[in-house]
Order: structure tokens, then C-alpha cells, then sequence
């Protein structure tokens, strides 16, 4: 049988072949798939203002004893929360996004919370009880989501509760620190920090029952769950 | 050099079919395909480790468990916080049960308090309405180091007043602590993003051996280029000799390895076929022309002897004719030395053809050449008449195998050669006898105008001749015998003039 004649090409695919077995070595550690959980029910107050629609959630089945814990570790912890409206198959894009940055001190055991929201002045409240920090988590102050006339007629909100989101802060100091392991600059350091990419967010879903867009058209509020 | 001989009567080589550029010859291939796998080979098992590595540091330094435990550390300074906290109020508070009422063993008793209580730096007595009665401060740097921060601890007096009193803690706790927390922040970010780190890491070192195998390919791609480039230019001679062009030589570059000894041998070996080539392409072409000569001889030869003859009878037939006309008498005697000139002419050039078609074949026999020159010489004394001979001959005895008869017509002919050449002068002949490159080389050159390089090639053809009244056959016979005897013969330039042939064959007992 007639061998096939090597040429360039079979060679470049050679090399691609390496370079193929090589990711498919490094796949295994590649960002796992989001997990598909279903969204826990939400309750949520909504509103309808100067023809947008401003929605109340209450979180309070998330803001428990366990985040607690976490909170008040000591450690500077960020609690995104994002809520958006999306249409009745989950569709939707984008959402507002609020930080509230929690820091414990352990020296004066007070809480300081800094609310961060785009578009707003940061706040910030120093409060020495928990119950003041969960009040804020729990019942946010109530979220813009944009004109009446842009929802869809039938509409559920999301909320999406992400605890210390990989912020790009974050991602930079990681990556500074792997380009600088040990105070010096380090190649390989520099190319895993250029490789690094920002984990899939790895968020806690709530969502209401359907809305009907029209019932907020004049002003009327609505509860859902 | 080889004197180039005729064009041989076979087609003209066809053109080789080119060969593939060296860059994609297979053997390239071949060869840069090997380095890349003895450069990739060793990097999997590396792959495979450093993804274990990789595997096993994200298990240490990036597991959950380490991330989480560092998260509790602060916890810990809490608890300690809230112990000197506690510590250092039960401290106030027995120093403000030992207070003296005497208001002027106050100052005294805080003096020795803040000399004596740990870590009191500072007390104060206050009375109900605020003002001062009483202080104390512990100098500057006494027990402690690295600085310290202020603990206040606050007693109500029964009976109004307070007792402030500030003791310090390390604010290298506080350090310490900033520290941890930072740590324990960057733990959990990074274990946040610990599936990332190890993709990234990983990445990185494919991206390593994918320019090692790059560099390999690049690597041996120039290391190849190189072998394989000579080793095409071989193969592309080898397919032109294939195809009947025996003037494809290669360059043997390279700094005398196997690939150059190959082509040394190559050429060599072309070399050798090409000559062997050219002499059967002469001798074939001399047998015909010698058939040409035999019927040319015949042809001529049988109307001579009747034209003669009748001439003779024409003659003899006036002579006994008494009182014929004498100026018929004249003319007759003219003509009849005319035409026996022209049949003597004739007869001589039958006699050259007859002798051209009869050569015979070679019976070589073990002699050696310088004493067959000498004899040569020796016994030719008609050559000393008209020519000045020098003979140089080799130290040591050449043995070859040669008919002594046929070569020495080779001699006659070259020597009757250049004694033509040398026209009505005398003529200096120089025969020579040497050994070059295990060849025994018979060389007789002349002081004589020597032949135009243009001719040279053609010399050696029958019939072609410079002279007058030359037949053109001599030369033609030389070769031949010489080829006959496995040798080549050449035409040169005399260093200072003159025609040098040069004779070579091979020694006998030789390769």
C-alpha cells in the first residue's frame, strides 16, 4: 500500500494535534458549566412610577444564619445582588446591579456596610448588630427597573444573590500575585495571569410568579411571589 | 581536463523530471518529523506531571479547607480582643476599688499603679462634675516595643466620679491581623477562582511545549535544509544520468562526510561511464568509417590497373608508329606522366584506406612503456635525419600491457605528425614517459605551431585533416588503437609552444 507523502500541512496538523492534546490535558480544570438549578421562589413588591417600574424584593430567606457567619468573619465580603425582569421563558438581559461591601471589625465588632450601585453615590453605615445588616440585605432599598413600556406584558423578576463575586479587583490582585510570586517578576507567572480569566459567576436565583405589565400602569402596586 | 570527444549518435538526453524542493522533499520530512518527536515525546510525560502538579498545589494551597480556615482566623484575634478587653476592664476595676479617699494619696496611688499594672499606660480620677483630681502615665517605651494601641477602661466611682484608665495592646497584633485577613482574602479569591488558576497554569505550559515543538520543527527544518538540500542535488543528478546526461556532476560540499563521498563517488562513477560510453560511441563510429575506407580502397583500386595498362599500350603503340606527329608525341608523353601520377596518388591513398580498413585487433602483451619508447627511438632512424628527439623517461620501470606493433604506429604517426607540422624545419620532438594517478602517461609534444583550441575536438575524426595533402586517418588510427588498449588520448598546448598529445593507459596489474 502506498504510504501517503508527508508534507507541511500534515505537519501543521501534527503540531495542532499536540496543541489539541495539550488543552484537551488542560480541559479538565476548564470553568465548569453553571449549574441549572431552579430559581427559588421570590417575593417581591413592584410598582409602577412615572411609567417605571420600581421593584421591592425581600431576600430574607437568603440573608440567614450561614451568611451571617460568612458576613461577620472579619474578612471584606461582597454581596452582589442582582435584580432584573424577564420575560415568562427567562429570557432578559442585563438588570441592576447593587454591591454592599460588609466588613466586620473584630475590633470593635461593628459592621460597615457600603452600598455601590452604577449610576449612584456609594453610601456607606457603620452599624453594630446584625439584625441592621440583614435588614439592609434582606429588604433593599427598591430597584428601577427601567420604562413600563419596555417590559414585556407578562414579566417575572429575578433576583440573583452572588457572594463575593471574582470582582475585577479581585481578578487583578490574583493576577498580580501570580506575576509576582515571590516579589520578582516572574514569565510564567505573567503568562498564567494573561491566561486567567474571571471564574462563571456562581449565583443564588430567586423569582416571582408572572406579572402583568399592565397592572402597573397607573401607579397600582403588586405583590407577587 | 578530458578532451570533450564526439557528439554520441544517441537522442538527446530528456530532460530529468524535477524533483520536489528540498523545504518538502520526504526525507525532510522524514527528518524534522523525527525531531519533533523526540522534542515532543519527553514533554507529555512533562504535560502530564505539571498537570498533576498543578492538581495536587491547587489541592493544597488553593483548597476549600485552607481558604475556610484562614476565613477563621480573625475570629480568633476577636476572641483575643475580647479577652484583654475583659482583662484589662477587671483591671480597672480593682484599681478603682484600692483608691484611696484621700484625695492626696490619689496622685500617689495612680503613680503606682501605672508603674506597676501591666499594660496600664495611663489613669485618671474625675470627679463627679467632670473635673480632674488626679493622673498618671507610664514613661514612654517602657514594656513596650513596636508601638501600642490605647485600650480605655472606664469605672464609675460609687458616689460619683470615674476612674479612666487606658492600657495598651500590641498594635502588632493589629498588624498581624490586617495581615491574615488580607491573606485569608486572597485564599478565598483565589480558590474563588481556583478552576481558572489551574487552566491558565496549565495553559501556559501547553503554550510551552507547543513553541518547543515549534522550535523543535524550526530547528530541524534548518538542521535538514542543509543534509537534505545536498542530498536532492544527488538525487536530482542521479535522475538526469537516469535520463542520459552523463554531465550531470555534483558539488561534494560538506566537509568530507558520507553525503560528499557519496558524491565524489557519484561523479566518479559518471565519470567512468561517460568515458566508456564515448570510447564504444568512437569505435562504432571508426568501424564504419573503416568499412567506408574498405569499399573506397576496392572501388579505386580496380580501375587503376586498366587505366594504366591501356595507357601503357597507348604509349607503346606510338612508340612503334615511326614519323607520327611529334607534338601528338609531346602531348602523349605529358599526359602519360600526369596520369601516372595521379594512379601513383591513387594507389597510395588505396594503400592508406586498405591499411585504415585492415587495422587489426589489439594483442596486448606485458612490456614496459619506457624501454618500448626507447626502443622506439632506437630503432627509427629516419626520425634522428629530421627531427631533434628527447626522450625523458620515469625513474622506476611502468609496467603496461600493450601490441607493441599497433602502438609503435601510434608513435610513427604522432612523431610523422609533428615532423609535418614543423614544415621544412627541423623539428624538435619531445617524448615523454611518467605515472600520474596510477595511469602510465606517454606524452610526444613539438616545437611547432601546435593546433588552434577550436580543432582541437575534431582532430581525432576520420578524414579531418589541416594538411594538403593529408588523408586525415592518422590520428583517427591513433585513437583507436589507444582506446583498443583502454586508454584515451588528448590533444593539448606544448608549454612554449607546440602540440602536446597525451597518451594514458592503464598500468598493467593495476585496478
Amino acid at each position: 500500500m502506498r504510504r501517503a507523502a508527508a508534507n507541511p500541512a500534515a505537519l501543521t496538523h501534527a503540531a495542532a494535534a499536540c496543541l489539541v492534546a495539550a488543552t484537551l490535558v488542560a480541559n479538565p480544570i476548564s470553568a465548569p458549566a453553571l449549574a441549572s438549578v431552579d430559581p427559588a421562589p421570590l417575593r417581591v413588591d413592584c410598582r409602577g412610577e412615572a411609567g417605571r417600574l420600581l421593584a421591592t424584593v425581600d431576600l430574607g430567606p437568603a440573608v440567614d444564619a450561614g451568611l451571617e457567619r460568612k458576613l461577620g468573619n472579619g474578612l471584606a465580603s461582597t454581596v452582589r445582588l442582582t435584580v432584573a425582569a424577564l420575560d415568562p421563558s427567562g429570557a432578559g438581559a442585563g438588570g441592576v446591579e447593587r454591591d454592599f461591601d460588609v466588613r466586620f471589625d473584630v475590633w470593635t465588632e461593628t459592621f460597615t456596610v457600603t452600598i455601590r450601585e452604577p449610576g449612584a453615590a456609594a453610601s456607606s453605615r457603620t452599624v453594630s448588630d446584625w439584625a441592621t445588616v440583614r435588614r439592609l440585605l434582606a429588604t433593599p432599598a427598591p430597584f428601577d427597573l427601567g420604562p413600563l413600556a419596555a417590559l414585556p406584558e407578562r414579566f417575572t423578576v429575578e433576583a440573583r444573590l452572588e457572594l463575593d463575586p471574582v470582582t475585577g479587583l479581585q481578578l487583578g490582585r490574583t493576577r498580580e500575585r501570580l506575576a509576582h510570586p515571590a516579589g520578582g517578576r516572574s514569565l510564567l507567572g505573567s503568562l498564567a495571569a494573561f491566561l486567567l480569566r474571571a471564574p462563571p459567576p456562581d449565583a443564588e436565583r430567586y423569582r416571582s410568579t408572572l406579572l402583568t405589565r399592565s397592572d402597573f400602569a397607573g401607579g397600582a402596586a403588586s405583590r407577587a411571589r | 581536463m578530458i578532451t570533450p570527444l564526439a557528439t554520441p549518435a544517441a537522442t538527446p538526453p530528456a530532460p530529468a523530471p524535477p524533483g520536489p524542493p528540498p523545504w518538502r522533499s520526504r526525507f525532510s520530512m522524514k527528518l524534522v518529523g523525527a525531531l519533533l518527536l523526540a522534542a515532543t515525546l519527553p514533554l507529555v510525560p512533562a504535560l502530564l506531571l505539571a498537570n498533576w502538579l498543578a492538581d495536587s498545589n491547587a489541592g493544597v494551597w488553593l483548597a476549600p479547607r485552607v481558604a475556610e480556615r484562614l476565613s477563621e482566623v480573625p475570629g480568633t484575634y476577636q476572641e483575643l480582643f475580647r479577652a484583654r478587653k475583659a482583662l484589662y476592664a477587671e483591671r480597672a476595676l480593682s484599681l478603682a476599688r484600692g483608691l484611696p479617699h484621700r484625695a492626696a494619696a490619689q496622685a500617689a496611688y495612680l503613680e503606682r499603679a501605672v508603674a506597676t499594672v501591666p499594660r496600664l499606660q495611663h489613669a485618671e480620677l474625675l470627679a463627679a462634675d467632670g473635673r480632674l483630681l488626679a493622673e498618671a502615665e507610664r514613661p514612654r517605651g517602657r514594656d513596650e516595643e513596636g508601638g501600642w494601641r490605647p485600650v480605655p477602661a472606664e469605672v464609675s466611682l460609687p458616689g460619683g466620679g470615674t476612674l479612666r484608665a487606658t492600657f495598651s495592646i500590641e498594635a502588632a497584633l493589629f498588624a498581624e491581623l490586617d495581615e491574615t485577613r488580607e491573606l485569608a482574602e486572597t485564599a478565598r479569591d483565589m480558590d474563588r477562582a481556583r478552576g481558572e488558576l489551574r487552566r491558565s497554569i496549565l495553559l501556559v505550559f501547553a503554550a510551552m511545549v507547543s513553541v518547543a515543538a515549534l522550535l523543535a520543527v524550526l530547528i530541524g527544518h534548518l538542521m535538514a535544509r542543509r543534509t537534505v538540500a545536498r542530498l536532492t542535488r544527488l538525487a536530482e543528478a542521479h535522475r538526469r544520468v537516469a535520463a542520459g546526461d552523463l554531465s550531470a556532476r555534483v558539488e561534494p560540499a560538506g566537509g568530507g562526510d558520507e553525503v560528499a563521498a557519496l558524491s565524489e563517488g557519484f561523479n566518479v562513477m559518471v565519470e567512468e561511464v561517460r568515458q566508456g560510453r564515448d570510447r564504444i560511441v568512437y569505435l562504432e563510429k571508426i568501424s564504419g568509417w573503416q568499412d567506408v575506407a574498405r569499399r573506397l580502397a576496392h572501388e579505386i583500386k580496380n580501375p587503376l590497373t586498366p587505366i594504366q595498362l591501356a595507357f601503357q599500350q597507348l604509349e607503346a603503340r606510338w612508340r612503334a608508329t615511326p614519323g607520327g606527329d611529334q607534338t601528338f608525341g609531346r602531348l602523349l608523353g605529358e599526359a602519360g606522366e600526369i596520369v601516372r601520377q595521379e594512379v601513383a596518388t591513387l594507389q597510395r591513398l588505396v594503400e592508406e584506406f586498405s591499411a585504415f580498413a585492415r587495422l587489426p585487433d589489439v594483442a596486448p602483451a606485458p612490456a614496459d612503456l619506457g624501454d618500448f619508447v626507447t626502443e622506439f627511438v632506437r630503432t627509427s632512424p629516419q626520425l634522428g635525419d629530421r627531427a631533434e628527439v628527447t626522450v625523458t623517461l620515469a625513474a622506476d620501470r611502468i609496467p603496461v600491457a600493450l601490441d607493441a606493433a599497433l602502438m609503435r604506429r601510434v608513435l610513427v604517426n604522432l612523431t610523422e605528425n609533428a615532423v609535418q607540422a614543423a614544415g621544412p624545419a627541423r623539428a624538435h620532438l619531445h617524448l615523454g614517459v611518467a605515472r600520474a594517478r596510477e595511469r602510465a602517461v606517454l606524452t610526444v609534444s613539438d616545437e611547432g605551431p601546435g593546433v588552434e583550441p577550436a580543432l582541437r575536438p575534431r582532430v581525432f575524426d576520420p578524414y579531418f585533416t589541416t594538411k594538403g595533402d593529408g588523408t586525415g586517418l592518422g590520428l583517427a588510427i591513433v585513437k583507436k588503437i589507444v582506446l583498443q588498449h583502454g586508454g584515451e588520448v588528448e590533444l593539448g598546448a606544448r608549454p612554449g609552444g607546440g602540440a602536446c598529445f597525451t597518451i594514458s593507459l592503464p598500468l598493467a596489474g593495476g585496478p
